[in-house]
């Protein structure tokens, strides 16, 4: 499977955990790769992740909470070997993500707002 | 109010803030240092709900990921690119002024949320002193990026600025008419405020019940 999310797209780690089981990304992780699901964990479950686990990039406990609501949220469980979630982003998940971020990549809008200020110079002398 | 920060950020009762290397080379540095901290002091003393930190990651100029808020000085163009777009706009560097570019999103018919803030001071804000034209002062430098501070960290447009009657470093245009007074040194120069004889000057900065409400009205 290839990603097709804009996020995920292209990110060699991302496409790793989507087709291989031992490049599953875990707790401990660090980089792009991380950054990347944590930004897809907010836009798409609204949750708030750690800003030191966001300004590091790394797969902190705030990171593993969110990642194991996700799959709890969509019952994604691999029923070859276990009965419940865990906070494991494997090819499940990334491929999960990956559809749900293209439904919402395909119905976004960004808008730009322009706030100027400026002092006048007036004298009064 | 114009618009409020994504749920995700607005939970964290934080906005992470990034100055550029441009800025950290100019005189706004310890400006920028002093901003923050001056803005969250109001924030302890005013409850607001969001406090600044000073982040050492850009926004990614596609996606979501990096500061909250970037800082930069300008000298003639804005420009950035955040979630995929590109800001290029005429920007004076000599002018007294700041330039706050808020960057939304909406998914479907959901309500437009703030993801990203582009901030911009000039690279030479200029005043005219008995001597002759020069920079601005240190004091109303400070005021001019806590208050474009405010703009971010609330999302207030310019028609929620302070008035006269009640001001603080949340005054502006088209509200009120805040002038530049230049200082016979650059320690003196400061924001003024109203009529002879009853000017408010600025420094120190202070921020009204009222600007702090409407802060406050946005973080949880």
């Amino acid at each position: 499977m290839s990603l097709k999310s804009r996020l995920f797209k292209g990110d060699l780690k991302l496409e790793a955990a989507s087709q291989s089981n031992p490049a599953h990304i875990v707790p401990g992780a660090i980089g792009d790769h991380v950054a990347k699901i944590q930004q897809a964990l907010a836009r798409l479950d609204n949750v708030t992740i750690d800003v030191g686990e966001r300004e590091a990039r790394r797969y902190g406990s705030s990171t593993a909470n969110a990642v194991l609501a996700y799959k709890t949220k969509r019952n994604i469980i691999n029923r070859s070997y276990q009965s419940q979630a865990d906070n494991i982003v494997g090819m499940m998940t990334v491929a999960a993500m990956d559809q749900d971020l293209v439904l919402q990549e395909n119905n976004t809008r960004i808008v730009v707002t322009t706030i100027k200020c400026e002092l006048g110079t007036q004298s009064f002398a | 109010m114009a618009s409020a920060w994504e749920d995700p950020i607005r939970n964290s009762n934080q906005l992470t803030v990034f100055p550029t290397a441009a800025l950290i080379r100019s005189f706004w540095s310890p400006i920028f240092t002093q901003s923050i901290a001056e803005f969250n002091r109001l924030s302890t003393a005013q409850r607001l709900g969001v406090t600044l930190v000073k982040s050492a990651t850009a926004p990614d100029p596609d996606t979501d990921a990096g500061a909250n808020i970037q800082v930069d000085v300008a000298g003639g163009r804005a420009r950035a690119r955040g979630l995929g777009v590109d800001i290029d706009e005429s920007f004076s560097p000599t002018s007294v002024h700041g330039l706050t570019k808020v960057l939304s999103r909406s998914f479907g018919n959901g309500p437009d949320r703030v993801v990203k803030c582009f901030v911009f001071v000039p690279s030479k804000p200029t005043g005219n002193a008995p001597g002759g034209a020069r920079v601005i002062g240190d004091g109303v430098k400070l005021f001019i990026l806590v208050h474009e501070f405010v703009h971010a960290a609330g999302q207030l447009n310019n028609a929620e600025h302070s008035p006269e009657s009640n001001p603080d470093v949340f005054i502006g245009t088209p509200i009120a008419s805040p002038q530049l007074d230049v200082g016979s040194t650059p320690a003196g120069d400061r924001v003024r405020v109203g009529a002879p004889p009853n000017f408010t000057r600025f420094p120190p900065i202070t921020m009204s019940a009222r600007v702090a409400g409407l802060i406050r009205a946005n973080w949880p």
